[in-house]
């Protein structure tokens, strides 16, 4: 069943589409091509991951008839009308957009990062057009940070990367009309006008920082020479507090620990949990001597996050957005029917544009984007991707 | 109120600077961070490359850069080498090896800020720090995309780490150099572990085995070619190959040369050399490698001559079979004839002919059969109380029934002669065979004497000839089977394995034979039997 208020009217290079129920992802890519009005050649979805992945391949392929489709889960979905806890969004980009999908799995993340934007580029011509590079993976099968760099390798400093990893109950991502598990799908697109890509966060730091003092891989195990957990909740007040491994988690989703950076900004890493003796669990390797904040997520932080993420990529545009791709971390808010996650969504919409462009997007674990710098992996952020119109 | 507002003002004043100083602070706490964690990368670097991937990455996080890289040339100049590289493609790591301004950066003790693109790839900024170890010097570039500047603390801060690289490159590379030292000791060492193990091997195999390196220089002399050549090892190590074996051209020339040992066998070639003082027969192949040729040879002198031993056996029966058979068949065609009525004389004396010719050629078959019977180990040996003293007399009346009138045939024996535990025929075989010997060996006039001594272990037997004696070199070869005297093969009829077959008798009862002569000097023939052989 389409939800209200998605398509749009005007004649334009991508169209938009979100649905709920059984034919989610089947409504949703027919809604987006509706809205296209052409035949795509390209239809990227979002399901949620309570789908079917096999199904949703299903729907997704008969939907876009000889579209190409590529795609991951999420935890949700972000629609202009909101957040959706299941269903799926979809993207259909006209047949003129020069785009290239590329797979790997992700057993060795660098290798499979360098592989799949190499087959995702190498159609794409680099010079005379500017290019985005989308990267759906999968942050449980490697290091995300890995994938990043690999893909780095190839697409170099010009090229902006964006998306992030799957999410939802059955993690998958999707090329070519089938379901992936465990694996790197990168699709590169094309385009005369500029593409823009806004990152933000809303975090904001406690205290001063501390120095990693061990580490091991992705263990935190000491900042200030003690047991990295008694300082982490010692500096969200809860240091005496006896807590279940559930509760820290609770905790831990809303007190990201964050790298501070030269220029003033931080760059945010999720702890998924705490190990015996006092190691924390992070989500990228966090190496010995480098400083960590300690954060909280303000939720007047979120929804301005949000609204600096969009304009960030609006600005790189030369007029209105054709489409807007939202990558939302899902550690963000919570969403569903909290009156924060309609704020956030309401400011976002709000902010692209007016009428407001083909919007598709996905909550996700582990998100992607850069613009500036050699490094893209980033937790508990915003990515957003703007495609300029030629009107 | 100008004084409140000037407070309020001033306390504004205070706020701002806690702020700035705060942020001042901070600023400097976060490049002092970064500094150490690069520090720490670059200490715990394993490899040159391990090294320039992760210094080179964490640059372009700390200076939120889209590239960075290390170049390295020695001091002087020479082959720039590129330690590592972020952010460029292989085509655009290539130019840097070329790039002016870097060349220019390398050879000046100044960090430089370029806010054009002096690398040709696109950058908006760009910073080249110079470092100097002692061996190489280096520089590192870092760059942006889009147009910030590097900003004091980040120009201060990068200095500050460009430091800990060239010390870093120094430990690596003293490292590598460290580890390919003991890599190749470890090789030599296994490798002369290897060669000793091999010359180990080649210590225990039977065939002879040498070494003739590039150089034609004799490197290896395994003991096997000791033993066959009589040369030692350190009488050849060392040595030019002709100059240690004295006609090698012509023996190498004889020699098929493998390229591999596991290319297609290759014939060893039976070839005569004079190593020494020994005339051998070797078989020899072989093997060229990288650094020589390996010669593996056999001893086939005996071989050889026993192939040589068996064509002249072959000669000497058919000889020994064919005149015996022609007196018979002539003395039977003659007496067959019906035209001539022959004397009675005359046809006993072909009759006779007949007979001994007869009886020639069965101890001829019967020497044969024997001779093969030994060989088999088929040949069973009875255990019987026997009178030599009798046995002896009976082989004296048999050698006297051929004798030459001349001769002279006698037993010395004591009158009393314990009984000897052996087999009476075999033994009587010896006994015929040396007697018969030492009448076909005593040509002319002489005397033949057969002396029975009793021994404190036995009985010795002792036949004496006064014929052509047995010269010393020959004295030990006439056991051997079909061996005969080279002087005598034509004078004399034999098959040669008369003396064979009394050894290997004589061997299985127990006791011993040998011989004492000299040449026209006759011989005497010793038998040593135990009165009984021991159990077996």
């Amino acid at each position: 069943m389409a939800t209200p208020d998605l398509v749009r009217t005007r004649e334009c290079l991508a169209g938009a589409g979100a649905a709920t129920g059984v034919r989610a992802t089947f409504d949703a890519v027919q809604e987006a091509v509706e809205a296209l009005g052409r035949d795509p050649g390209l239809v990227l979805i979002f399901p949620t991951g309570d789908l079917d992945p096999q199904e949703t391949a299903i729907q997704a392929h008969a939907a876009s008839g000889e579209a190409r489709v590529a795609g991951m889960t999420g935890t949700g979905v972000i629609t202009p009308g909101g957040a959706i806890e299941s269903g799926c969004s979809a993207v259909a980009f006209d047949a003129s957009v020069p785009f290239g999908i590329g797979t790997a799995a992700s057993a060795d993340p660098r290798a499979a990062g360098r592989t799949a934007a190499a087959e995702a580029l190498v159609d794409v011509d680099r010079e005379e057009s500017h290019v985005v590079l989308l990267l759906f993976v999968d942050s449980e099968s490697g290091d995300q940070a890995e994938i990043v760099d690999g893909a780095y390798e190839i697409a170099g400093g010009r090229i902006p990367l964006a998306g992030g990893a799957a999410g939802g109950e059955t993690r998958a991502q999707f090329a070519d009309g089938r379901p992936l598990a465990g694996s790197v799908v990168a699709v590169a697109i094309a385009s005369q006008q500029p593409i823009g890509v806004g990152i933000s966060h809303g975090c904001v730091p406690l205290g001063t920082p501390s120095i990693v003092t061990r580490s091991h891989g992705r263990v935190l195990l000491q900042l200030d020479g003690r047991p990295a957990e008694s300082v982490y909740l010692e500096k969200i007040g809860m240091g005496d507090v006896p807590l279940s491994d559930e509760e820290f988690e609770a905790i831990a989703m809303a007190h990201p620990l964050a790298q501070p950076e030269l220029r003033g900004d931080v760059r945010p890493r999720y702890v998924r949990g705490r190990m015996p003796g006092g190691g924390l669990v992070c989500a990228t390797s966090i190496e010995a001597n480098a400083a960590v904040d300690v954060c909280e997520q303000k939720p007047e932080a979120i929804v301005r996050s949000g609204v600096d993420a969009v304009d960030e990529a609006l600005v790189h545009l030369s007029g209105p957005a054709e489409a807007v791709l939202l990558f939302d971390c899902a550690a963000r808010s919570a969403r569903f029917g909290n009156p924060l996650a309609a704020r956030e969504i309401e400011s976002i919409i709000s902010s692209a544009g007016d009428p407001p462009p083909a919007i598709a997007g996905t909550y996700t674990r582990g998100e992607i984007g850069r613009i500036r710098g050699a490094k893209g992996d980033r937790n508990y952020s915003l990515i957003v991707v703007a495609f300029g119109s030629s009107g | 109120m100008r004084k409140e507002t000037a407070t309020i003002a001033s306390s504004s004043l205070h706020s701002v600077h806690r702020v700035d100083r705060r942020d001042e602070l901070l600023r400097r706490f976060v490049e002092a961070t970064r500094r150490a964690q690069i520090v720490t990368i670059v200490n715990t670097a394993a490899s040159e490359a391990e090294l320039g991937e992760l210094f080179t990455a964490e640059l372009c996080e700390a200076f939120e850069a889209e590239i960075a890289f290390v170049l390295t040339e020695p001091h002087g100049g020479g082959v720039r080498t590129l330690v590592g590289a972020y952010g460029l493609t292989a085509d655009q790591r290539a130019g840097l090896l070329e790039d002016e301004s870097c060349a220019h950066t390398l050879s000046s003790e100044e960090i430089r800020l370029h806010h054009d693109d002096p690398l040709s790839i696109g950058v908006r900024q760009l910073v080249l720090a110079p470092f100097a170890g002692k061996v190489d010097r280096g520089v590192v570039g870092v760059a942006r995309l889009y147009e910030e500047r590097f900003d004091e603390g980040e120009v201060a801060l990068l200095e500050a780490v460009v430091e800990s690289i060239s010390h870093a490159l120094e430990r690596i590379r003293l490292g590598e150099e460290r580890d390919a030292l003991f890599a190749r000791e470890h090789a030599a060492r296994r490798e002369a572990e290897e060669r000793g193990q091999a010359a180990l091997v080649l210590g225990y195999v039977a065939d002879g085995v040498f070494l003739v390196d590039s150089n034609g220089t004799v490197q290896l002399w395994n003991p096997a070619a000791e033993a066959i050549t009589g040369i030692s090892a350190e009488a050849v190590l060392g040595l030019p190959v002709e100059q240690a074996l004295p006609g090698w051209d012509s023996l190498a020339a004889g020699v098929t040369i493998a390229s591999s040992p596991a290319a297609s066998p290759v014939p060893a070639a039976t070839l005569h050399a004079e190593i020494g003082e020994r005339d051998l027969w070797l078989s020899v192949a072989g093997v060229s490698f990288a650094d020589g040729t390996v010669y593996a040879f056999r001893d086939r002198t005996e071989e050889r001559r026993l192939e040589e031993l068996k064509t002249d056996f072959i000669s000497t029966v058919s000889h020994e079979l064919r005149t015996p058979i022609a007196a018979v068949h002539g003395a039977a065609q003659t007496l067959a004839r019906d035209d001539v009525v022959f004397p009675d004389d005359l046809r006993r004396r072909l009759l006779s002919v007949i007979s001994d010719q007869s009886e020639r050629l069965a101890h001829l078959v019967n020497d044969i059969l024997l001779t093969s019977q030994v060989e088999s180990g088929r040949l069973a040996l009875a255990r019987q109380q026997v009178d030599v003293s009798e046995l002896a007399r009976s082989a004296i009346e048999a050698g006297r029934a051929h004798a030459p009138a001349e001769l002279t045939l006698k037993l010395v024996a004591p009158k009393s002669l314990a009984p000897v535990t052996t087999d009476r025929d075999k033994l009587r075989q010896v006994l015929v065979n040396l007697v018969g010997n030492a009448i076909k060996y005593s040509p002319g006039s002489g005397r033949i004497e057969v002396r029975l001594e009793p021994r404190e272990s036995g009985l010795r037997i002792a036949v004496r000839d006064e014929g052509v004696g047995i010269p010393q070199s020959e004295q030990q070869r006439i056991f051997e089977k079909f061996y005969r005297v080279p002087e005598m093969i034509n004078s004399v009829s034999g098959t040669g394995l008369g003396l064979y077959i009394c050894r290997e008798l004589v061997r299985r009862m127990g006791g011993n034979i040998w011989v004492e002569s000299g040449e026209e000097k006759g011989s005497t023939f010793f038998v040593e039997l135990p009165l009984a052989p021991a159990s077996t």
